[in-house]
């Protein structure tokens, strides 16, 4: 029994001194208080807040190069256009930025309120108040956006909360932001600040000074399930102290974390930590360019991902339109489609299985969009072995199909479909002819008229690879959309 | 003049102290006494100002009320009047808070007003010798415009409660910068037997009169009143913005002292003298302007 209490203590947090954490102060830091790093870009580009020289908080940025960080530069535009302005949260492809301002220029519905900004090229602009489902007259700030964008937890010291500062949740419904709710589990009667989602969408970070901690703010760290929080556990002794422990943001996949601690005067500093004792579940990382087929040029491109199990969206993110780059962050567990669209291309889609045993990893997914006139790409359509009928996993594709067919009410596509080498000759052109027929038939049954589509059936002609190993067969098994007219 | 000033410190006063009680966006009840004052604009030389260049146009409305005169008399024309004249301003504006400011602006405020009314005066007609036969009546048409330059100082509170929509309220003070000049005449008709006597026997269809009164005791060197204006910020850069406003300017102190009363003797032949009274005047101006605010 008392073998089993050793091995339990040295498993739990209490333990974690003996992992040697290192707690650096970031180089950014300034003789004022500088707090709420946040990580965008698969961990490429920081945010934080700071002191300007004595007039108000702002909010800074810093990118990550082969040299380490580079010096953090104010954030440009609109965002700083306030009394205090701090405390952003970004998407993963750095494009949609919240944040909270107290007096911005743009009206608030009282005290404190959060906002949303699109960034561009340094620049934060189009600032938008996000609204009274989210905001209210009293103070809401310290914003976190989950990877997917869907999913907002901030803080506000509303009347009706727990007491102090509660954490809250809204939920974006594909139009509006849902009514925020307090964040079931997470509160007590105490202050409740800073929560952070980790790219899992399911670990919280967040601070607290409730009854039991080491003194002012500790940092705990919750399991998100569902509607509520489960789990919440101290961060213990190694991270925690008497001061206060504020905003700890990990980079996904990564080793590494930041946070905020309070020092001897009163302010407040940013930190590194390595290892991230506190890690949350692994992820996929994807990341490529979107360029143009024909010239090579970057495209600004909408990057859809969808739930291929359910068929629904989980987010639209963006590429920069100035460098091609994007950045998708896929949680284990789920099927997924990451899909590239942009005006005047034919879209690409690529499918992701994200087990839920998988381990983080990063992938490299260049995307070429072909330009519309002409232009062909893969469909990511599924059917069973030796089948026609469609699976389900197809439909969200074909919508995006049709969608393309009825913003370019002059196109005319042609569907061709494709097998691997195993089979005889008559018997693959019979079923790709008849699997390319399905998606046209899906087409036609969706509104399109039929004049505007057609369906050929090409056999094991044409493979894009040699037919060598399951892996190409696969991929060479295939149903094609070429814009004919 | 203090009590016209009262509201307006009291606006700064509030903007000063909500300040200095200042949340911020990490800290809901602002920052602990231990740490000093709230960083924020406020707190800082370093406000942010803005400098502007404005012109437009006054439009001006003068009232009078007179006791004892006929209905139909030409002194009832010099009861009211409006209208237009230039108007351009410079103005130093320090931001308190993102949407609260003053601002103090100086302008050259010239006020024009006039009006066209027709009266009723006494005729006398003569026959082919000179001689006076008939004592009539007979229509004539006054019409007046009077001018003055004032030199206004206004310090007011900015209010931005909308993005780009700009509040201003505050006093302002004119100081009288030119003499007042008025120009009066009275026209007859072409047709009518009347005339007006020439300086040299000649029979007139109109005659002009020019007054110019530059007498303090007879205008008002200094007035007061409150100012109120609607605005709309245009960015053109970063920097710059292009603003219309509308403003009110409504004065407490009249262009001039109540005159003493005066003799209307337009209907003296047919009606008699008239001891008539005039009351204090009032001059109120509505502004619209075009304005370029640069940010320094």
């Amino acid at each position: 029994m008392k073998a089993f209490f050793i091995l339990w203590l040295c498993i739990s947090p209490l333990c974690l001194s003996a992992q040697q954490i290192q707690i650096t102060p970031l180089p950014s830091n300034t003789p004022g208080d500088d707090f709420a790093p946040a990580i965008t870009n698969h961990g490429r580009v920081l945010y934080f807040t700071s002191e300007e020289g004595g007039l108000g908080q702002r909010l800074y940025t810093s990118q990550r190069s082969s040299t380490g960080w580079q010096e953090a530069v104010k954030l440009r535009g609109d965002a700083n256009d306030a009394t205090h302005a701090g405390t952003a949260t970004l998407t993963p492809d750095g494009r949609t930025m919240y944040f909270a301002a107290y007096e911005h220029d743009v009206r608030s519905y009282g005290r404190t309120d959060i906002y949303l900004a699109t960034v561009y090229k340094g620049r934060a602009t189009e600032i938008e108040n996000i609204g009274s489902a989210i905001n209210s007259p009293a103070f809401e700030s310290q914003p976190s956006i989950s990877a997917d964008g869907r999913t907002l937890y901030f803080v506000s010291d509303r009347a009706g909360g727990t007491g102090g500062t509660d954490i809250y949740v809204s939920v974006w419904n594909g139009t509006t932001w849902t009514p925020a709710r307090q964040l079931e589990g997470a509160n007590s009667t105490s202050d409740e600040m800073c929560p952070v989602v980790s790219a899992d969408g399911k670990t919280l970070y967040f601070s607290s000074n409730r009854s039991g901690g080491a003194g002012g703010f500790d940092l705990y760290v919750a399991t998100i399930a569902g509607n509520t929080v489960q789990k919440i556990i101290s961060m213990g002794s190694a991270i925690n102290t008497p001061a206060d422990e504020l905003f700890y943001a990990a980079i996904p996949n990564s080793d590494q974390a930041f946070f905020t601690r309070s020092t001897q005067s009163g302010r407040y500093d940013n930190y590194s930590i390595v290892p991230n004792p506190f890690p949350g579940d692994p992820v996929t990382l994807v990341e490529g360019t979107v360029r143009d087929g024909n010239t090579g040029a970057p495209v600004s491109a909408t990057i859809t991902i969808t739930d291929l199990s359910t068929g629904s969206r989980m987010a639209d993110l963006r590429s920069d339109p100035e460098s091609g780059d994007y950045f998708v962050t896929l949680p284990r567990g789920r099927l997924y489609s990451v899909t590239a669209s942009a005006p005047g291309y034919v879209f690409h889609s690529d499918r992701y299985e994200v087990a839920p045993t998988s381990p983080g990893q990063t992938l490299q997914q260049n995307i070429v969009l072909a330009p519309l006139k002409g232009g062909v790409d893969r469909l990511l359509v599924f059917f069973d072995y030796d089948k026609t009928d469609l699976r389900s996993e197809s439909f969200s594709e074909l919508e995006r199909v049709v969608e393309l067919l009825r913003a370019n009410a002059g196109i005319k596509v042609r569907f061709e479909g494709h097998t691997d080498d195993q089979g005889s000759d008559d018997y693959n052109n019979d079923l790709s002819k008849r699997r390319a027929q399905a998606v046209a038939s899906y087409i036609i049954s969706a509104g399109i008229d039929a004049f505007r589509v057609d369906a050929i059936g090409l056999g094991e002609g044409s493979p894009v690879v040699p037919n060598s190993s399951d892996e190409n067969r696969a991929r060479n098994r295939r149903v094609e959309m070429r814009i004919t007219e | 003049m203090k009590l016209s000033l009262l509201p307006f410190l009291l606006a700064i006063g509030a903007c000063t102290t909500a300040y200095g009680q200042d949340e911020d966006v990490l800290r809901p009840k602002g920052r602990p006494a231990s740490l000093g004052p709230t960083p924020s604009r406020s707190a800082s030389s370093s406000l942010p100002v803005t400098i502007g260049l404005e012109g437009g146009i006054n439009l001006s409305f003068f009232s009078q009320s007179v006791s004892g005169a006929l209905e139909t008399s030409p002194i009832q024309t010099f009861t009211k009047g409006f209208g237009l004249a230039p108007y351009a301003s410079m103005f130093v504006d320090v931001g308190i808070t993102p949407t609260v400011g003053v601002q103090l602006r100086a302008a050259y405020d010239r006020k024009s007003y006039g009006n066209s009314e027709d009266a009723i005066i006494d005729c006398t007609l003569f026959d082919e010798y000179g001689q006076p036969v008939q004592i009539t009546t007979t229509p004539v048409n006054v019409d007046y415009t009077s001018a003055i330059t004032y030199i206004t100082v206004s310090p007011q509170v900015r209010w931005e409660p909308v993005s780009r929509l700009v509040l201003l309220a505050g006093p302002t003070v004119q100081f009288r910068g030119s003499a007042m000049v008025t120009e009066a005449s009275q026209n007859l008709g072409q047709h009518d037997a009347c005339f007006f006597p020439g300086p040299n026997g000649e029979e007139l269809k109109s005659r002009v009169v020019n007054d110019t009164v530059d007498d303090s005791n007879a205008l008002n060197s200094l007035r007061l009143g409150a100012e109120f204006s609607l605005a709309y910020r245009l960015p053109l850069t970063t920097s710059i913005d292009l603003v219309p406003r509308l403003g009110y300017q409504f004065m407490f102190t009249a262009p001039a002292p109540a005159g003493n009363p005066v003799v209307d003797d337009s209907r003296t032949l047919t009606l008699g003298q008239r001891v008539v009274t005039p009351s204090e005047p009032t001059l109120h101006s509505l502004q619209a302007v075009l304005g370029l605010w640069v940010r320094l």
